[in-house]
């Protein structure tokens, strides 16, 4: 048996591409390794994919999901693209191959090229050796396509020490170390970007973009040739620039919330998240993916409930439109999702 | 213009609100009252060259090179929510050259939101959201050390200020990593040579032994030993200055009114209405005294040795006007007519109990029961129902006996026309003592008249069908208490019944428990609220007695020092010692359990006297117990009672009682709302 990560070599498999319901059941049968399972990555870069993809129905159901606000819709059952474009239409191969995002009870790696209004336009990510027990969340309530997620702290006894952490039904872990996967490279984008690990917690990151990471539907592909963690290779593509109709939020009780964008057809979602926090530790979240048809509603149950797990500090809220794409390493998954956010001023009454 | 030094940060202003997020809540109310202190500065302070240009309020600073830096970063907040002493962040960027940052506390109450916008791209890695920032207080390889700088103010004492770093209770940062920060900080100080680390949760203390010699720490209790001052429940009182001995009011050869603002020789553990309390021995939040303060909306404070203090000894029996902030107090003398205006325009708001709902006819068992039934069953036995609804919680089976049959003995034996009558004589209502009289006869009398055989055979028979051969409690359960608004706490008697013995009967119980609807300071406090005496009556709680308790305790489910940073408060002692009204000098154990953050630090304020040094009431399994069923009662009861924007925490009573032959087991005996703090006395 390999061990999960083999330095310089493909631990194993490609994630599923929920587009495919064979890919799908390879991946559940834990066959089938990424770069043999999709097409080769097409070239050409801005070549628009609209109206190409068909819907995604896949969903593994799982009630675990990251906590992080800009990660934290990460569902099982997200395929990374959309249907918006129009059911009938032949798939892009490369939308195709797309394999959505990791199931975050697995995740294990992140990548993100994300243009934000707060933070500006980069790419970062990072590579653990195992999974963070902080990222898991449960699922509390559904409502239409939100899901109120709750943090619930593990008691361990005794505690913890300092490198460790409680994980529910396991005791006391080693917290996650960081793990190069070598030399990172992103193609497609607006300028190349070479990467290398940095710091104690072995961060990518590139943030010297005047603009935009990438143009609209342009091909992106990220590589990397291995060292601890196993090489990687994950697409994404170029998605619009995210714009809120209505910037401020009013969360309150008993009254369902109304969140409104414009539209733009894609093979992309659109991901809601809203919390009340609580010093960056909210135990709650909500959080929605639809198709990117200009607007969504929370219902007043969904906010009612959020609201009744408490408000402290201010709320926080991101709209984002993205892709995902995400590759198998070992019993793990690291994920690459291109993205557009913004944040609303969201007030809880 | 720059921020720091090295960094050409931007200035600003900083806006109104902050959290000393590391600071402890009980330790902050500990903090001594020194309105203008300004002790930090050191002698050789003329020699010091600031850093920061005056009159400026920088985002950050490099460092901290004389007292006025400081008071351009440090904050405390004005309101009287979150007490606490003058503190400023700190940030060490290890992806940074370990640059050091002292934040714009009061622009920049956390950390992630200054890291986010100065620390987050333009060559340095991205801080992303506020979610995964988290991890840079778990993470054995975290970019950021995170804490914050605290001066403690001592007045009058040989170390007027105690400097500090400290880290969140919640962070598990390494040995090295301490250091690491603690060096960091006291290189960039003027105060670095005696900068203290606080050890201010077990872990660190534990840790602590491993740490260099030249790193200076200290534990909360020594922190705080010798604090004279404490804000229990900060607001303003206009009234007459009256002391009082504690001994003489319990040997009834004096008494308070609502109109004074009392100053005693020790805590009491009760007092009548009074515009504003201040003792001269400290207090702990969850005192009787200060349940009372807070339902009330009265200031209270303790301020040692405040019955010798000159300054209030000046004022005594004149009119004055007090105000208590987290942080300090003042008082100054007013005018008569100054008072009257003050409480004309600050009456309490009146109280509006639930119309008794008569309907109900029959005992109930409380899983029939739920918070919305106060009308038949009182509040205590409503939100005891509720309780009884919650998944998995330890809650005693009981039943409950609707106020219906109150009601009818009152009628029966002529009760409604007996407080009539009072309500109608002036001497009764002007007069004290002549209350505290009458109002004996009246429970004397309810205690000695019969009660029905028929309801009397029914409840017999409940109890031995439901709560058979064994000892069992009855609760008074007033439509006029636990209500959101008005806790009623402390207010009325429980009794026991037990069947083997013949001196605690059934019938006795009962009468005890409804007398206690007159007890003085019931009465008392349904005055001050305008409760009306008529519409008030008495649903009784049954379970299960714990004669075999090997704690017993208060808890909030919420900070109510640090809202921000949610936990549970808990009071707990040894056996059945009580922890809201304790014997005199026995303290209680008192933490704060961070249970929804990862490793669910607890955080230890105050130990019991009654168990050996180096141990606690409860075992780390049995807080972790607790602090699961406070959980699961927190997130049931929010629904009910919790308004956005504002604090929310259920006051909750439990126990851990063994019984023959089975293990301690927690009981969760009572949730009430509670009432968070006032914010001006009389409202």
């Amino acid at each position: 048996m390999k061990p999960f990560f083999a330095g310089g070599e493909r631990g194993c498999s490609r994630g599923p591409s929920l587009w495919s319901a064979v890919l799908v059941a390879l991946v559940a049968a834990g066959a089938g390794c990424a770069e043999e399972a999709k097409p080769a990555t097409p070239a050409a870069a801005g070549t628009s994919t609209a109206d190409t993809s068909t819907a995604d129905t896949a969903g593994s159901g799982d009630a675990a999901l990251d906590v992080g606000a800009d990660a934290a819709a990460d569902t099982a059952a997200d395929s990374g693209v959309s249907d918006a474009g129009g059911a009938d239409a032949a798939v892009d191969p490369f939308v195709a191959q797309l394999g959505g995002a990791c199931p975050v009870e697995k995740r294990i790696g992140r990548f993100e090229v994300l243009e934000d209004a707060l933070y500006g336009s980069s790419v970062a990510g990072n590579i653990a050796d195992r999974i963070d027990a902080l990222q898991i969340l449960v699922a509390q309530q559904t409502e239409g396509a939100c899901t109120l997620w709750q943090r619930k702290a593990p008691t361990c006894t005794p505690s913890c020490t300092g490198t460790q952490q409680c994980v529910r039904d396991q005791g006391c872990k080693p917290f996650p170390a960081p793990l190069s996967t070598g030399t990172v490279t992103v193609t497609g984008l607006v300028k190349p970007v070479v990467m290398q690990p940095k710091g104690s917690n072995l961060d990518y990151f590139f943030t010297d973009f005047d603009a935009a990471p990438a143009a609209v539907s342009s091909q992106l592909q990220l590589t990397s040739p291995g060292a601890a963690a196993a090489a990687l290779s994950l697409q994404g593509l170029g998605v619009p620039a995210i714009e809120l109709v209505n910037p401020n939020w009013k969360v309150t009780k008993g009254k369902p919330l109304s969140v409104q964008w414009k539209s733009h057809a894609g093979p992309w979602q659109i991901r809601v998240a809203l919390n009340v926090d609580q010093h960056g530790l909210s135990p709650v979240t909500v959080l929605c993916e639809t198709p990117d048809t200009g607007s969504l509603t929370l219902s007043a149950n969904l906010i009612t409930a959020l609201l009744n797990f408490g408000v402290s500090g201010a709320a926080t809220a991101t709209v984002e439109r993205r892709t995902a794409d995400q590759q198998t390493v070992g019993q793990g998954c690291i994920e690459l999702v291109v993205a557009s956010r913004v944040a609303a001023e969201a007030i809880a009454q | 213009m720059p921020l720091t030094q090295a960094k050409n940060l931007p200035h600003t202003q900083g806006d109104r609100w902050t959290m000393l997020a590391f600071r402890l809540g009980i330790v902050a109310l500990l903090v001594i009252g020194c309105a203008g202190c300004g002790t930090e500065e050191a002698p050789a302070q003329a020699a010091l060259k600031c850093a920061i240009p005056a009159g400026q309020k920088p985002d950050s600073a490099a460092e901290l090179s004389c007292p006025a830096d400081f008071a351009a970063l440090a904050w405390r907040p004005p309101g009287a929510s979150i007490p606490g002493a003058r503190s400023t962040k700190t940030i060490v960027d290890t992806a940074d050259a370990n640059q050091l940052y002292f934040l714009n506390a009061e622009k920049f109450p956390l950390h992630y939101p200054f890291a986010v916008k100065y620390l987050s791209g333009k060559g340095k890695p991205l801080v992303k959201d506020q979610g995964s920032f988290a991890k840079e207080y778990f993470s054995p390889t975290r970019r950021f050390l995170l804490g914050a700088v605290t001066a403690y103010d001592r007045p009058g004492q040989a170390q007027p200020t105690i400097w500090t770093w400290e880290i969140a209770p919640y962070d598990t940062m390494s040995k090295d990593q301490i250091v690491q920060a603690y060096d960091a900080v006291a290189a960039k100080t003027w105060f670095g040579k005696e900068l203290y680390l606080h050890l201010n949760t077990q872990a660190l203390t534990t840790l602590a032994v491993q740490l260099p010699k030249r790193i200076k720490v200290i534990t909360t209790t020594a922190l705080f030993a010798g604090s004279t001052f404490q804000a229990l429940n900060p607001g303003t009182a206009v009234g007459q200055l009256r002391f009082y001995k504690v001994e003489d009011l319990d040997a009834k050869k004096t008494w308070v009114t609502p109109r004074d603002v009392a100053v005693l020789d020790r805590v009491p553990n009760d007092i009548s209405v009074v515009a504003g309390l201040v003792t001269a021995q400290l207090q702990t939040p969850l005192s009787h005294v200060n349940v009372l303060s807070q339902n009330r909306g009265t200031p209270n404070m303790a301020l040692v040795g405040a019955d010798t203090n000159s300054k209030l000894r000046a004022l005594e029996n004149r009119w004055v006007k007090l105000e208590v902030t987290g942080f300090d107090w003042k008082i100054a003398e007013v005018t008569k007519a100054e008072a009257d205006a003050w409480w004309q325009a600050h009456k309490p708001a009146v109280v509006a109990v639930p119309k008794l709902d008569l309907s109900v006819q029959a005992p109930r068992d409380c899983t029939q029961i739920t918070s919305a039934d106060v009308a038949a069953f009182g509040g205590k036995a409503s939100n005891y129902g509720q309780l009884a609804h919650i998944p998995d919680l330890p809650v005693p089976k009981a039943f409950a006996v609707p106020v219906y049959f109150y009601h009818q003995f009152a009628l029966q034996h002529g009760i409604p026309g007996k407080v009539a009558a009072l309500l109608a004589d002036s001497k009764f209502t002007d007069d004290p003592l002549v209350r505290e009289k009458k109002l004996q006869e009246l429970a004397d009398f309810v205690e000695q008249a019969p009660l029905d055989p028929a309801f009397e055979a029914l409840l017999a028979a409940k109890i031995a069908q439901d709560l058979p051969n064994q000892r069992v409690r009855l609760r008074s359960s007033t439509n006029a208490e636990d209500l959101d608004g008005f806790t009623g706490a402390g207010l009325y008697t429980s009794e026991t019944f037990d069947p083997a013995n013949p001196s605690k009967g059934l019938t006795k119980a009962v009468r005890k428990v409804w007398a206690s609807l007159w007890n003085l300071r019931a009465f008392e406090e349904r005055t001050w609220r305008g409760i009306d005496h008529s519409a008030v009556a008495m649903a009784l709680l049954v379970h299960r007695g714990f004669p075999t308790e090997d704690a017993n305790g208060v808890a909030l489910t919420n900070n109510l020092f640090d809202p921000l940073q949610p936990a549970f408060y808990v009071n707990v002692q040894k056996g059945d010692v009580s922890v809201v009204q304790p014997p005199a000098d026995v303290t209680t154990d008192q933490f704060l359990h961070y249970f929804a953050y990862p490793g669910q630090p607890v955080v230890w304020l105050g130990h019991s006297s009654l168990v050996p040094e180096g141990q606690q009431v409860l075992s780390p399994a049995q807080i972790a117990e607790l602090g699961i069923a406070l959980d699961r009662l927190h997130q049931a009861f929010a629904p009910i009672f919790a308004k956005t924007g504002q604090f929310f925490a259920m006051d909750v009573e439990f126990k851990f009682n063994t019984d023959p032959g089975e293990p301690s087991k927690l009981w969760i005996k009572q949730a009430r709302p509670h009432q968070g703090w006032a914010t001006t006395g009389g409202q």
